[in-house]
C-alpha cells in the first residue's frame, strides 16, 4: 500500500456529503443522514466542504442544472450519487466511496460530460445557469443596481457612470452597488439567492433576497422542483408524517445551535421511523419541551414576531402568531399530539391536515424576514413550518407561478 | 542560548504544543459526532484529527472566482502561527523560549491580531457567506475584547507586573482564580470567542453554510480548523498561567502540571457547547457591553482595593 492509498483510505473514514433534497425526498434525505452518521461520515455544510453530492429524490428538470453546477464547485476528488428512495441510499453511498477510492479525479459522471459550466478547477462563470443554481449562495455576487432612481447619486462616485448592470468587476462579476439600509447607512447591496440547497432549509424553497450588509432589505419567494414529472410518492404512514414534522422542527434547533435538544429530537424522529415505543417518544418530547424553554428562551424570545391575525389573512393553514419561541412551542405541542394519537387506534380515522403552503403564506414569510439580519432570518424561516410537498400533484403552478414579492 | 539551540527549543515547543492541542480536538470531534450511542464514537473521535489531515492532503484546492488569494492565504497560514507565538512567552516550568517584561501585552497584541485574521479569512474568497461571517466575528470580537483586556489587567495589578513569571510567582500560596473568579470566567469566554468555539461560533454558523471558513478547501481548511484548536490551547495555557498557578502543584513536575491544567481548561471550554446554545453576535454585543464590562471593572476595582489595603501581596 503506497502513501497515496493510505491517505485515501484514511480520508474515506470521514467523507463529507452534501445532500440535495428534491421536494418529496425528505424521507430519503433522512435515511441518508442516518446512514452517514452510522458510517462516521458527515453532512457537508457547503460545496467547498463536500467530497460528494447525494441527490435525494429524482432531481427533475428544474433541479438538474443546479445539481450539475454545484457538483463542479466541489473540490476534487469528488463523487456523486443518486437515491430515489430510502432503500437506495446505502448503495449510493457505497458507490460514492468506491468512486472516491478509485481516485479517478478527472472523470465526471456521465450526465455531466456535456455540462458547459465546467472550467477545470475554476468555478463556473456566473452565467444564467450557475447564477440560478448556486444553492448556498457562494458565488452569486450578482449586484443589483439600486440607483436607477438616481436619488443617491451623491453618495458614491462609483454609481456615477453606470446606468444598468456593470459587468466590469473582478472576474466579470458586477460590483456591488450601494444603497441605504434600514438605518439610512450607505451599504453595499447584493442580490443573493437563499436555497434551494442550504443546510436546514425547506426543500424547494428559493428566496431571492437583497442584502444590505447582512440585512435583508428585500425578499421574493419562489419554489423550485415542484413540477409534476418524477414526483415521489408522498409519505403515507402516520409515523412517517410525525417523523417529518419532527425533522422540520429539528432544523430550528440546529440553527439555534441547541445541540442536545436537536440530537434528542432527531432520536425521536428516528425512533418514529423505527417503530420505537410511543411512550418513549412522548417522554422524550416532554423533556425536550422543558429543555427548550430553559435554554432557548433568551436567544429566541421576541424574534420574528408575527401579528395574531396575519396568518389567517394570508390563508396560512397554521397559527403563526407570536415570536419564534412561541411557534417552536406550538409545533412541539402539535408533534406531541400527533405522537400521542399514534398510540390511539380510535384516532386512526384520517391523517391530520398537511400543512399546505400558499403564495400568500410565502409572501408572509418574506414580510417577516425583511429588515432582519441573515442569522435571525434563518431562525424565523425555520420557525415556520414550510412544507412545499403539499403542493405536489395538486396545484404545482399555484406557488411557482406566483408573481410579485413583498415589501 | 545559541541560535541552533533556540531554534531546536522553538521547534520542540511547537511540536509539544500541537500534541497537547490534539486532546481538545478529539473531544470536539466526539461531541460533534451525530451517530447514536454505541457506534464507536470515541474510537472514531480519536482518529478524527488524523483523518482530517489525510482528507486535507488528498484534496485539491477549489478556489472561488476572483478571490483575494494573497490576503486570504496569508491569514489562513498566520492563524496557527499566532497561536504558537502566544505560548512563546509563557514560563514553561523553568524552560522559557523568550522572556519579556511585557508578556501580557504580547498576548493581548496577538489576540487582537486574530481579529484581522478571521476577517481576512472571510474576505479572501470573495463570497457572501464568509464575508458575513467575517463581519459577525468583528461584532463578536468588539464584545469580548474589552472585557478580556480588563480581565488580563486584573492579575497584572495583583502581581505588580506584566511579566508572566512574576504573575505565577505572585500566586504562591493562593491561585488568582480564588481572588478574581469573574476575571477568570471572562478570560475563558474571550478564549472561546477568539477560537470560534461554540457557543461563540456564530461567525462560523451553520446558517451561513460554515461562515467565515465555509469556502476553504484542502490544506487551507485544515490550517484554520487546526489554528482554532491551537488558539484554544494557547488561551487555556495562558489562563492556567495567569489564574491557576502555572506549573505549581505537588509531586508531579511543573511541566506536567501546566499541561494538566491547560487541558482541563481547554476540555471544559470545548464541553460548554453541550450546555449553552449558540449565542448570536447581536445578542452577545448586549452581554459584552452591558454585563461583562461592568463585571470585570468591578472585579478590577475589588482586586485593586485589596492590593491597596495590603490584603493581597
Amino acid at each position: 500500500m503506497g502513501v497515496r492509498e493510505r491517505i485515501t483510505a484514511l480520508a474515506l473514514r470521514e467523507v463529507h456529503v452534501m445532500l440535495i433534497e428534491r421536494p418529496g425526498g425528505a424521507l430519503t434525505r433522512i435515511a441518508a443522514e442516518r446512514s452517514l452518521a452510522a458510517r462516521g461520515w458527515r453532512v457537508a455544510g457547503s460545496a467547498a466542504d463536500a467530497d460528494a453530492l447525494l441527490c435525494c429524490g429524482e432531481p427533475g428538470p428544474e433541479l438538474e442544472p443546479l445539481v450539475q453546477a454545484l457538483f463542479v464547485q466541489l473540490p476534487r476528488p469528488r463523487a456523486e450519487g443518486r437515491a430515489q428512495d430510502p432503500g437506495e441510499v446505502a448503495a449510493a453511498l457505497d458507490q460514492i466511496a468506491a468512486s472516491l477510492q478509485s481516485g479517478d479525479v478527472a472523470a465526471l459522471p456521465a450526465q455531466y460530460q456535456p455540462a458547459p459550466a465546467e472550467h477545470g478547477d475554476q468555478p463556473a462563470a456566473p452565467d444564467a445557469d450557475t447564477d440560478m443554481s448556486d444553492g448556498d449562495g457562494d458565488h452569486t455576487e450578482t449586484a443589483m443596481d439600486m440607483d436607477m432612481g438616481g436619488d443617491d447619486m451623491d453618495h458614491s462616485d462609483m454609481d456615477m457612470d453606470m446606468g444598468g448592470m456593470d459587468m466590469s468587476g473582478p472576474g466579470g462579476i458586477p460590483l456591488a452597488s450601494g444603497d441605504q439600509d434600514r438605518d439610512g447607512l450607505e451599504m453595499d447591496v447584493l442580490a443573493v439567492r437563499l436555497g434551494p440547497v442550504l443546510p436546514a432549509w425547506p426543500a424547494g424553497l428559493v428566496l431571492s433576497v437583497t442584502l444590505a450588509g447582512d440585512l435583508i432589505s428585500d425578499c421574493h419567494a419562489d419554489t423550485l422542483g415542484l413540477e409534476a414529472e418524477g414526483v415521489l410518492p408522498l409519505p403515507v404512514s402516520r409515523r412517517e408524517q410525525a417523523a417529518l414534522v419532527a425533522d422540520r422542527i429539528s432544523w430550528l434547533l440546529l440553527l439555534a445551535g441547541a445541540r442536545r435538544a436537536e440530537r434528542r429530537l432527531r432520536q425521536v424522529r428516528d425512533g418514529l421511523l423505527d417503530d420505537a415505543e410511543i411512550p418513549w417518544c412522548t417522554e422524550q418530547l416532554r423533556q425536550l419541551t422543558r429543555q427548550v424553554s430553559r435554554s432557548l428562551r433568551w436567544s429566541l424570545r421576541d424574534l420574528g414576531r408575527i401579528d395574531q391575525d396575519a396568518p389567517q389573512d394570508a390563508g396560512g393553514p397554521l397559527d403563526w402568531s407570536g415570536d419564534v419561541l412561541d411557534r417552536l412551542h406550538r409545533r412541539l405541542a402539535g408533534l406531541s399530539g400527533m405522537v400521542a394519537a399514534l398510540a390511539d387506534p380510535a384516532a386512526l380515522r384520517d391523517a391530520p391536515d398537511r400543512a399546505s403552503m400558499t403564495r400568500a403564506g410565502l409572501d408572509l414569510v418574506c414580510d417577516a424576514v425583511c429588515g432582519l439580519d441573515l442569522g435571525a432570518a434563518r431562525l424565523v424561516i425555520a420557525s415556520i413550518d414550510i412544507d412545499l410537498t403539499g403542493r405536489i400533484g395538486s396545484h404545482p403552478a399555484a406557488v411557482s407561478a406566483g408573481s410579485g414579492g413583498s415589501s | 542560548m545559541t541560535f541552533p539551540a533556540s531554534l531546536a527549543a522553538a521547534l520542540a515547543l511547537a511540536v509539544g504544543f500541537a500534541v497537547v492541542a490534539v486532546v481538545p480536538a478529539v473531544l470536539g470531534a466526539r461531541l460533534e459526532d451525530p451517530a447514536p450511542p454505541g457506534a464507536g464514537r470515541w474510537r472514531r473521535a480519536g482518529m478524527a484529527p488524523w483523518v482530517r489531515v489525510a482528507r486535507a492532503l488528498g484534496q485539491r484546492r477549489a478556489p472561488t472566482l476572483a478571490a483575494d488569494r494573497l490576503l486570504g492565504a496569508a491569514a489562513v497560514v498566520a492563524l496557527p502561527v499566532v497561536a504558537l507565538l502566544m505560548v512563546a512567552l509563557l514560563p514553561l516550568a523553568g524552560f522559557r523560549l523568550a522572556d519579556s517584561a511585557v508578556g501580557l501585552v504580547w498576548f493581548n497584541a496577538l489576540d487582537v491580531l486574530v481579529w484581522a485574521l478571521f476577517w481576512l479569512i472571510g474576505w479572501g474568497p470573495n463570497s457572501v457567506y464568509p464575508l458575513i461571517g467575517g463581519y459577525r466575528f468583528l461584532a463578536q470580537a468588539m464584545s469580548y475584547e474589552l472585557p478580556l483586556m480588563f480581565a488580563i489587567t486584573t492579575p497584572a495589578v495583583a502581581a505588580h507586573s506584566l511579566r508572566f513569571a512574576d504573575i505565577v510567582a505572585a500566586q504562591h500560596g493562593l491561585w488568582f482564580v480564588v481572588w478574581m473568579p469573574v476575571a477568570f470566567v471572562v478570560f475563558c469566554l474571550g478564549v472561546v470567542g477568539f477560537s470560534l468555539l461554540p457557543p461563540l461560533n456564530h461567525p462560523a454558523g451553520v446558517d451561513i453554510a460554515g461562515g467565515v471558513g465555509g469556502e476553504l478547501t484542502g490544506l487551507a481548511r485544515l490550517s484554520v480548523s487546526a489554528g482554532r484548536y491551537l488558539l484554544l490551547t494557547a488561551g487555556s495555557a495562558t489562563a492556567a498561567t495567569m489564574f491557576l498557578g502555572g506549573g505549581a502543584g505537588p509531586l508531579l513536575p511543573a511541566a506536567v502540571w501546566l499541561v494538566v491544567k491547560t487541558l482541563a481548561v481547554a476540555c471544559a471550554l470545548v464541553a460548554v457547547r453541550t450546555v449553552v446554545p449558540t449565542i448570536r453576535a447581536d445578542r452577545f454585543v448586549e452581554v459584552g457591553w452591558l454585563v461583562l464590562i461592568p463585571a470585570t471593572l468591578l472585579q478590577l476595582l475589588l482586586v485593586s482595593v485589596l492590593v491597596g489595603m495590603g490584603v493581597l501581596p
